[in-house]
């Protein structure tokens, strides 16, 4: 049986080129940042991104009323 | 042995050890825990083996036969890194077993970095950084494996290490020492000592790098290997 572990969400945002606008592509969940990285790098490789990024969900601040609590969901 | 065919030998151990690196990744792709695992690995042997060919095609130039290096030779013939003659026995395994396999192939590939020949130097380049990447793969996957089984992991390194220092043990000391650099990360985590190298035996080919033929059942899974498949 497959051990479990503990894995995050990252989230990956690409380019093109320079002109373009930094855009979310999808989502990897890993176990650590080099795994991640591995995964957005060989599963969103449609295009020779100019640039390619992760962001662990984690990481992610919400914008929400005063005290109100939100649970970010991996897009 | 004159400094060609000793040049030559070192690019047949590095062109076969990622042919069997590359047949291997394909054979245990489906023990990736994810899609991103399944991609990673076919990733892995995608390079590897189009690190292969174009190895092959170097060893051509210097004199080679092209069709007997890619299809010719037997199991006997296969000068691939021993490290890769057990089949893994755990997920754990399989990288540590990558990560070693890709740390020796990657310390010779730095020094032919610095090879006279254009093409060569940039070939090399080319395959290291395509190492260094998979490495950081595996080495992630390393240091979240030792959370929950640490005792594999180190047992793991314990029983592989000493056959890769062997191996690059036949090498230039500036790939030793490129090799030791690399392991200094596995090491670390695991905190573990620098295990003795294999000895090398009176059966040891120091042409091919290893002592005995690829095992059978290893010489089963590289594929591409008949000549009737390229008819």
């Amino acid at each position: 049986m497959k051990q479990s572990y503990k894995e995050e969400f990252y989230e990956i945002f690409a380019r093109k080129n320079s002109d373009d606008t930094l855009q979310h592509i999808g989502s990897v969940k890993a176990p650590g940042q080099e795994v991640a990285i591995a995964h957005a790098w060989n599963i969103y490789d449609e295009h020779a991104w100019s640039e390619l990024c992760i962001v662990p969900l984690s990481a992610v601040v919400a914008v929400t009323e005063q005290g109100k609590q939100v649970k970010i969901k991996p897009i | 042995m004159d400094q060609t065919t000793h040049f030559n030998n070192s690019l047949l151990r590095l062109a076969d050890t990622k042919l069997v690196l590359g047949n291997i990744c394909i054979a245990t792709v489906f023990n990736g825990r994810s899609l991103g695992d399944f991609a990673t690995m076919l990733a892995i042997a995608g390079t590897s083996l189009g690190a292969t060919r174009a190895l092959y095609r170097l060893l051509e130039t210097a004199g080679e036969d092209y069709s007997w290096l890619e299809r010719g030779r037997d199991a006997s013939q296969i000068a691939s890194i021993d490290v890769l003659d057990t089949a893994p026995e755990s997920w754990a395994d399989l990288m540590i077993t990558i990560y070693l396999a890709e740390a020796a192939s990657c310390a010779l590939t730095r020094k032919l970095e610095k090879h006279a020949d254009r093409i060569i130097a940039n070939q090399s380049k080319m395959i290291s950084k395509e190492s260094i990447f998979h490495m950081a793969y595996c080495l992630g996957w390393i240091k979240t494996l030792i959370e929950y089984e640490s005792d594999t992991v180190q047992a793991v390194v314990l029983k592989r290490l000493p056959s890769a220092l062997r191996w690059v043990d036949q090498c230039e000391p500036q790939v030793k020492e490129q090799f030791v650099d690399s392991i200094n990360a596995l090491l670390g985590l695991n905190h573990l000592e620098m295990p003795v190298a294999l000895d090398i035996t009176s059966q040891w080919n120091s042409a091919l790098g290893r002592a005995h033929a690829l095992p059978s059942s290893l010489w089963e899974i590289v594929r591409f290997k008949d000549p009737e498949l390229a008819r």
